[in-house]
Protein backbone atom coordinates (compact mmCIF):
# COMPACT_ATOMS: atom_id res chain seq x y z
CA UNK A 1 0.00 0.00 0.00
CA UNK A 2 1.66 3.35 -1.37
CA UNK A 3 1.49 6.71 1.41
CA UNK A 4 -1.12 8.15 -1.16
CA UNK A 5 -3.70 4.74 -0.37
CA UNK A 6 -3.05 5.11 3.18
CA UNK A 7 -4.01 9.10 3.04
CA UNK A 8 -7.11 7.77 0.95
CA UNK A 9 -7.77 5.52 3.81
CA UNK A 10 -7.51 7.93 6.54
CA UNK A 11 -9.77 10.45 4.55
CA UNK A 12 -12.32 8.05 3.64
CA UNK A 13 -12.58 6.86 7.58
CA UNK A 14 -12.93 10.43 8.57
CA UNK A 15 -15.43 11.20 6.04
CA UNK A 16 -17.09 7.85 7.39
CA UNK A 17 -17.28 8.87 11.31
CA UNK A 18 -18.23 12.02 10.41
CA UNK A 19 -21.42 11.06 8.06
CA UNK A 20 -21.99 8.50 10.81
CA UNK A 21 -21.84 11.00 13.68
CA UNK A 22 -24.33 13.04 12.00
CA UNK A 23 -27.31 10.38 12.88
CA UNK A 24 -29.24 11.41 15.23
CA UNK A 25 -32.44 9.23 15.60
CA UNK A 26 -35.75 11.06 17.03
CA UNK A 27 -36.56 9.22 20.22
CA UNK A 28 -40.65 7.60 19.73
CA UNK A 29 -43.24 7.68 22.16
CA UNK A 30 -43.68 4.26 22.69
CA UNK A 31 -39.36 4.37 23.43
CA UNK A 32 -40.22 7.17 26.45
CA UNK A 33 -43.19 5.33 27.63
CA UNK A 34 -41.67 2.16 28.11
CA UNK A 35 -38.30 4.73 30.12
CA UNK A 36 -41.01 6.51 31.97
CA UNK A 37 -42.70 3.11 33.20
CA UNK A 38 -39.56 1.26 34.22
CA UNK A 39 -38.38 4.55 36.21
CA UNK A 40 -42.06 4.27 37.82
CA UNK A 41 -41.56 1.00 38.88
CA UNK A 42 -38.13 0.99 39.58
CA UNK A 43 -37.04 -1.25 42.61
CA UNK A 44 -35.34 1.00 44.65
CA UNK A 45 -37.48 4.10 44.77
CA UNK A 46 -38.47 4.65 48.34
CA UNK A 47 -42.58 5.26 49.10
CA UNK A 48 -43.76 8.58 50.98
CA UNK A 49 -42.07 8.01 54.22
CA UNK A 50 -45.38 7.85 56.50
CA UNK A 51 -45.66 10.11 59.83
CA UNK A 52 -44.42 8.60 62.74
CA UNK A 53 -45.17 9.49 66.51
CA UNK A 54 -42.74 9.91 69.63
CA UNK A 55 -43.54 6.70 70.85
CA UNK A 56 -42.42 4.61 67.52
CA UNK A 57 -39.21 6.76 67.02
CA UNK A 58 -38.67 6.04 70.74
CA UNK A 59 -39.38 2.50 70.05
CA UNK A 60 -37.37 2.55 66.75
CA UNK A 61 -34.13 3.95 68.91
CA UNK A 62 -34.72 1.90 71.33
CA UNK A 63 -34.59 -1.08 68.81
CA UNK A 64 -37.72 -2.12 68.32
CA UNK A 65 -40.58 -4.58 69.39
CA UNK A 66 -37.75 -7.83 69.55
CA UNK A 67 -35.75 -5.28 71.92
CA UNK A 68 -38.75 -4.71 73.96
CA UNK A 69 -40.01 -7.90 74.21
CA UNK A 70 -36.44 -9.00 75.84
CA UNK A 71 -36.32 -6.50 77.85
CA UNK A 72 -39.85 -7.25 79.32
CA UNK A 73 -38.98 -10.75 80.59
CA UNK A 74 -35.63 -10.07 81.83
CA UNK A 75 -37.33 -7.70 83.85
CA UNK A 76 -39.80 -10.55 84.18
CA UNK A 77 -36.99 -12.96 85.19
CA UNK A 78 -35.33 -10.73 87.72
CA UNK A 79 -38.46 -9.52 89.50
CA UNK A 80 -38.95 -13.55 89.79
CA UNK A 81 -35.24 -14.19 90.90
CA UNK A 82 -35.68 -11.27 93.33
CA UNK A 83 -38.88 -11.98 95.40
CA UNK A 84 -38.20 -16.22 95.05
CA UNK A 85 -34.61 -16.97 94.68
CA UNK A 86 -33.94 -20.81 93.52
CA UNK A 87 -31.57 -22.44 95.83
CA UNK A 88 -29.17 -22.35 93.45
CA UNK A 89 -28.83 -18.97 93.52
CA UNK A 90 -28.80 -18.85 97.02
CA UNK A 91 -25.80 -21.30 97.40
CA UNK A 92 -24.25 -19.66 94.83
CA UNK A 93 -24.31 -16.14 96.46
CA UNK A 94 -23.38 -17.75 99.65
CA UNK A 95 -20.46 -19.15 98.16
CA UNK A 96 -19.25 -15.53 96.59
CA UNK A 97 -20.78 -13.76 99.46
CA UNK A 98 -20.24 -16.03 102.82
CA UNK A 99 -23.22 -16.49 104.66
CA UNK A 100 -26.34 -14.83 103.44
CA UNK A 101 -29.78 -13.62 104.76
CA UNK A 102 -33.66 -13.59 103.17
CA UNK A 103 -35.56 -11.13 104.42
CA UNK A 104 -39.80 -11.23 103.21
CA UNK A 105 -40.86 -7.99 103.16
CA UNK A 106 -44.13 -9.09 102.89
CA UNK A 107 -46.07 -12.25 104.68
CA UNK A 108 -45.80 -15.19 102.13
CA UNK A 109 -49.82 -16.41 102.98
CA UNK A 110 -50.91 -12.82 102.07
CA UNK A 111 -49.07 -12.60 99.02
CA UNK A 112 -49.49 -16.19 97.77
CA UNK A 113 -52.19 -17.55 100.06
CA UNK A 114 -51.97 -20.56 102.50
CA UNK A 115 -49.92 -22.75 100.62
CA UNK A 116 -47.78 -19.96 99.59
CA UNK A 117 -45.11 -20.29 96.38
CA UNK A 118 -41.88 -19.39 98.38
CA UNK A 119 -40.27 -21.81 99.31
CA UNK A 120 -36.45 -20.47 99.69
CA UNK B 1 -43.29 12.22 19.69
CA UNK B 2 -39.87 13.83 18.06
CA UNK B 3 -37.96 15.13 21.14
CA UNK B 4 -37.05 18.58 20.16
CA UNK B 5 -34.07 19.07 22.98
CA UNK B 6 -32.18 19.71 19.42
CA UNK B 7 -34.14 22.41 18.40
CA UNK B 8 -35.26 23.79 21.97
CA UNK B 9 -31.29 24.87 22.35
CA UNK B 10 -30.71 21.99 24.99
CA UNK B 11 -28.39 19.48 23.48
CA UNK B 12 -24.60 20.04 23.23
CA UNK B 13 -22.17 18.67 20.51
CA UNK B 14 -22.77 15.16 20.14
CA UNK B 15 -26.62 14.95 20.56
CA UNK B 16 -26.18 15.23 24.84
CA UNK B 17 -26.99 18.29 26.97
CA UNK B 18 -24.91 20.69 27.81
CA UNK B 19 -23.69 20.83 31.65
CA UNK B 20 -25.88 23.14 33.85
CA UNK B 21 -24.60 25.01 36.66
CA UNK B 22 -27.22 27.33 37.70
CA UNK B 23 -28.28 25.15 40.91
CA UNK B 24 -25.61 25.12 43.82
CA UNK B 25 -26.10 23.03 46.46
CA UNK B 26 -29.57 23.64 47.84
CA UNK B 27 -31.85 21.44 50.34
CA UNK B 28 -33.48 19.48 47.87
CA UNK B 29 -36.89 20.04 49.23
CA UNK B 30 -35.87 24.16 49.22
CA UNK B 31 -35.21 23.48 45.46
CA UNK B 32 -38.24 21.83 44.68
CA UNK B 33 -40.41 24.42 45.55
CA UNK B 34 -38.29 27.34 44.47
CA UNK B 35 -36.71 26.39 41.14
CA UNK B 36 -38.50 24.48 38.13
CA UNK B 37 -37.61 20.82 37.35
CA UNK B 38 -35.99 22.20 33.67
CA UNK B 39 -33.34 24.38 35.39
CA UNK B 40 -32.13 21.84 38.20
CA UNK B 41 -28.90 20.16 37.24
CA UNK B 42 -28.92 16.41 35.88
CA UNK B 43 -27.63 15.14 39.51
CA UNK B 44 -29.96 17.30 41.44
CA UNK B 45 -33.11 16.00 39.24
CA UNK B 46 -31.89 12.62 40.44
CA UNK B 47 -31.76 13.21 43.99
CA UNK B 48 -35.64 14.15 43.46
CA UNK B 49 -36.60 11.22 41.46
CA UNK B 50 -34.98 9.03 44.00
CA UNK B 51 -36.74 10.79 46.66
CA UNK B 52 -40.40 10.23 44.72
CA UNK B 53 -40.68 13.16 42.47
CA UNK B 54 -41.86 10.88 39.55
CA UNK B 55 -41.12 14.22 37.38
CA UNK B 56 -37.87 14.75 37.79
CA UNK B 57 -37.71 11.43 35.92
CA UNK B 58 -39.65 12.51 33.20
CA UNK B 59 -36.94 15.81 33.08
CA UNK B 60 -33.91 13.43 32.99
CA UNK B 61 -35.40 11.09 30.06
CA UNK B 62 -36.35 13.85 28.29
CA UNK B 63 -32.59 15.08 28.64
CA UNK B 64 -30.72 12.00 28.67
CA UNK B 65 -32.62 9.60 26.33
CA UNK B 66 -32.16 11.31 22.86
CA UNK B 67 -28.57 11.27 23.88
CA UNK B 68 -28.16 7.93 24.39
CA UNK B 69 -30.06 6.59 21.79
CA UNK B 70 -27.96 8.75 19.18
CA UNK B 71 -25.07 6.85 20.79
CA UNK B 72 -26.42 3.74 20.43
CA UNK B 73 -27.87 3.61 17.38
CA UNK B 74 -24.39 5.17 16.13
CA UNK B 75 -22.24 2.15 17.14
CA UNK B 76 -25.15 -0.54 16.41
CA UNK B 77 -26.51 0.65 13.50
CA UNK B 78 -30.04 -1.35 14.08
CA UNK B 79 -32.40 0.60 15.44
CA UNK B 80 -34.50 -2.21 17.95
CA UNK B 81 -31.25 -2.99 19.57
CA UNK B 82 -30.08 0.48 20.57
CA UNK B 83 -33.37 1.64 21.62
CA UNK B 84 -32.82 -1.52 24.35
CA UNK B 85 -29.53 -0.71 24.93
CA UNK B 86 -31.24 2.77 25.59
CA UNK B 87 -33.97 1.81 27.79
CA UNK B 88 -31.35 -0.71 29.59
CA UNK B 89 -29.43 2.13 30.30
CA UNK B 90 -31.81 4.62 31.53
CA UNK B 91 -32.92 1.67 34.00
CA UNK B 92 -29.88 1.34 35.39
CA UNK B 93 -29.60 5.16 35.83
CA UNK B 94 -33.38 4.89 38.07
CA UNK B 95 -31.73 1.72 40.03
CA UNK B 96 -28.41 3.77 40.86
CA UNK B 97 -30.28 6.73 41.60
CA UNK B 98 -31.21 6.24 45.54
CA UNK B 99 -26.94 5.50 45.64
CA UNK B 100 -26.20 8.65 43.43
CA UNK B 101 -22.99 10.48 45.07
CA UNK B 102 -23.22 14.03 44.32
CA UNK B 103 -19.62 15.60 43.12
CA UNK B 104 -18.72 11.86 42.15
CA UNK B 105 -19.08 12.55 38.07
CA UNK B 106 -21.30 13.67 35.96
CA UNK B 107 -24.73 12.15 34.84
CA UNK B 108 -24.13 12.40 31.27
CA UNK B 109 -20.17 10.97 31.87
CA UNK B 110 -21.85 7.44 33.52
CA UNK B 111 -24.65 7.52 30.91
CA UNK B 112 -22.06 7.79 28.50
CA UNK B 113 -20.16 4.74 29.90
CA UNK B 114 -23.19 2.66 30.78
CA UNK B 115 -24.43 3.09 26.70
CA UNK B 116 -20.47 2.44 25.64
CA UNK B 117 -20.27 -0.56 27.14
CA UNK B 118 -23.71 -1.93 26.44
CA UNK B 119 -22.84 -1.61 23.02
CA UNK B 120 -19.73 -2.82 22.75
CA UNK B 121 -21.50 -5.72 24.81
CA UNK B 122 -23.64 -6.32 21.58
CA UNK B 123 -20.79 -5.89 19.26
CA UNK B 124 -19.30 -8.50 21.06
CA UNK B 125 -21.84 -10.60 20.78
CA UNK B 126 -22.89 -9.97 16.92
CA UNK B 127 -18.86 -10.73 16.30
CA UNK B 128 -19.76 -14.25 17.20
CA UNK B 129 -22.86 -14.61 15.20
CA UNK B 130 -23.06 -13.27 11.92
CA UNK B 131 -21.84 -9.57 10.67
CA UNK B 132 -25.06 -6.72 9.77
CA UNK B 133 -26.77 -7.01 6.85
CA UNK B 134 -30.37 -6.05 8.08
CA UNK B 135 -31.01 -2.14 7.12
CA UNK B 136 -32.30 -0.59 9.96
CA UNK B 137 -34.80 2.15 9.65
CA UNK B 138 -34.34 5.47 7.62
CA UNK B 139 -32.36 7.81 9.96
CA UNK B 140 -33.89 10.62 8.55
CA UNK B 141 -36.94 10.86 6.78
CA UNK B 142 -35.99 13.96 5.03
CA UNK B 143 -33.31 12.08 3.36
CA UNK B 144 -34.21 10.60 0.10
CA UNK B 145 -34.65 6.58 -0.48
CA UNK B 146 -30.86 6.70 -2.27
CA UNK B 147 -29.41 8.97 0.65
CA UNK B 148 -31.18 6.89 3.14
CA UNK B 149 -30.00 3.43 1.74
CA UNK B 150 -26.15 4.89 1.59
CA UNK B 151 -26.19 6.00 5.33
CA UNK B 152 -27.79 3.19 6.43
CA UNK B 153 -25.26 0.94 4.52
CA UNK B 154 -22.65 3.26 5.83
CA UNK B 155 -23.66 2.73 9.13
CA UNK B 156 -23.51 -0.90 9.03
CA UNK B 157 -19.95 -0.79 6.99
CA UNK B 158 -18.91 0.95 10.32
CA UNK B 159 -20.75 -1.14 13.19
CA UNK B 160 -19.31 -4.25 11.81
CA UNK B 161 -16.19 -2.81 11.42
CA UNK B 162 -16.11 -1.46 14.93
CA UNK B 163 -17.34 -5.06 16.27
CA UNK B 164 -13.98 -6.22 14.67
CA UNK B 165 -11.79 -3.89 16.83
CA UNK B 166 -10.69 -4.50 20.01
CA UNK B 167 -12.98 -3.87 22.39
CA UNK B 168 -11.28 -0.49 24.14
CA UNK B 169 -10.06 0.67 20.88
CA UNK B 170 -13.53 0.82 19.74
CA UNK B 171 -14.95 2.14 22.51
CA UNK B 172 -12.45 5.00 22.15
CA UNK B 173 -13.17 5.65 18.67
CA UNK B 174 -16.88 5.70 19.03
CA UNK B 175 -16.72 8.03 22.06
CA UNK B 176 -13.85 10.77 19.89
CA UNK B 177 -15.44 10.45 16.36
CA UNK B 178 -18.93 9.29 16.85
CA UNK B 179 -19.81 11.64 20.10
CA UNK B 180 -17.35 14.05 19.67
CA UNK B 181 -15.97 13.74 23.41
CA UNK B 182 -12.22 15.26 23.74
CA UNK B 183 -9.60 13.17 25.05
CA UNK B 184 -9.78 14.15 28.76
CA UNK B 185 -13.52 13.65 29.06
CA UNK B 186 -12.93 10.01 27.58
CA UNK B 187 -10.12 9.63 29.84
CA UNK B 188 -13.20 10.02 32.96
CA UNK B 189 -15.86 8.02 30.55
CA UNK B 190 -13.08 4.81 30.42
CA UNK B 191 -11.24 5.37 34.03
CA UNK B 192 -7.97 5.63 31.84
CA UNK B 193 -5.19 8.22 31.03
CA UNK B 194 -5.34 10.37 28.59
CA UNK B 195 -2.05 9.33 26.92
CA UNK B 196 -4.18 6.04 26.48
CA UNK B 197 -7.18 7.63 24.98
CA UNK B 198 -4.45 8.90 22.06
CA UNK B 199 -2.83 5.85 21.60
CA UNK B 200 -6.24 3.42 21.05
CA UNK B 201 -7.76 5.94 18.79
CA UNK B 202 -4.88 6.55 17.08
CA UNK B 203 -4.52 2.98 16.42
CA UNK B 204 -8.58 2.03 16.42
CA UNK B 205 -8.64 4.81 13.32
CA UNK B 206 -5.88 2.93 11.83
CA UNK B 207 -7.56 -0.84 11.76
CA UNK B 208 -11.25 1.11 10.73
CA UNK B 209 -9.15 1.78 7.42
CA UNK B 210 -7.29 -1.36 7.17
CA UNK B 211 -10.28 -3.27 7.21
CA UNK B 212 -12.81 -0.94 4.96
CA UNK B 213 -9.97 -0.87 2.66
CA UNK B 214 -11.38 -1.95 -0.19
CA UNK B 215 -15.04 -0.53 0.17
CA UNK B 216 -14.44 2.59 -0.84
CA UNK B 217 -16.78 2.66 -3.89
CA UNK B 218 -19.59 0.44 -2.11
CA UNK B 219 -19.37 3.04 0.45
CA UNK B 220 -19.76 5.63 -1.68
CA UNK B 221 -16.24 7.75 -1.19
CA UNK B 222 -15.02 7.27 -4.42
CA UNK B 223 -14.54 11.07 -4.54
CA UNK B 224 -12.59 11.38 -0.85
Amino acid sequence: MTMSETDNDDAMIDALLGDVAKVAPDVDDALMARVLADAARAPSLPGPAPARGVRAQLGELIGGWPTLGGLALAGCAGLWIGVAPPASVEDAAAGLFGTTETVSIWDDATLFGEEGLIDG
Amino acid sequence: MAVAAKSAGLMGAGGWPRARCCAAAKPLRLMLMTMPLTEMTDADLLRAYASGTQEAAAELARRLLPGALAQATRMLTDRAAAEDVAQDAMMRLWRQAPVWRAGEAQVSTWLYRVVSNLCIDQLRKRKRTTPLDAIADPADPGESAADQMQTQSRMAALSDALAQLPERQAQAVALRHLEGRSNPEIAEIMDISVRSVESLTARGKRALAAILAGRRAELGYDDV
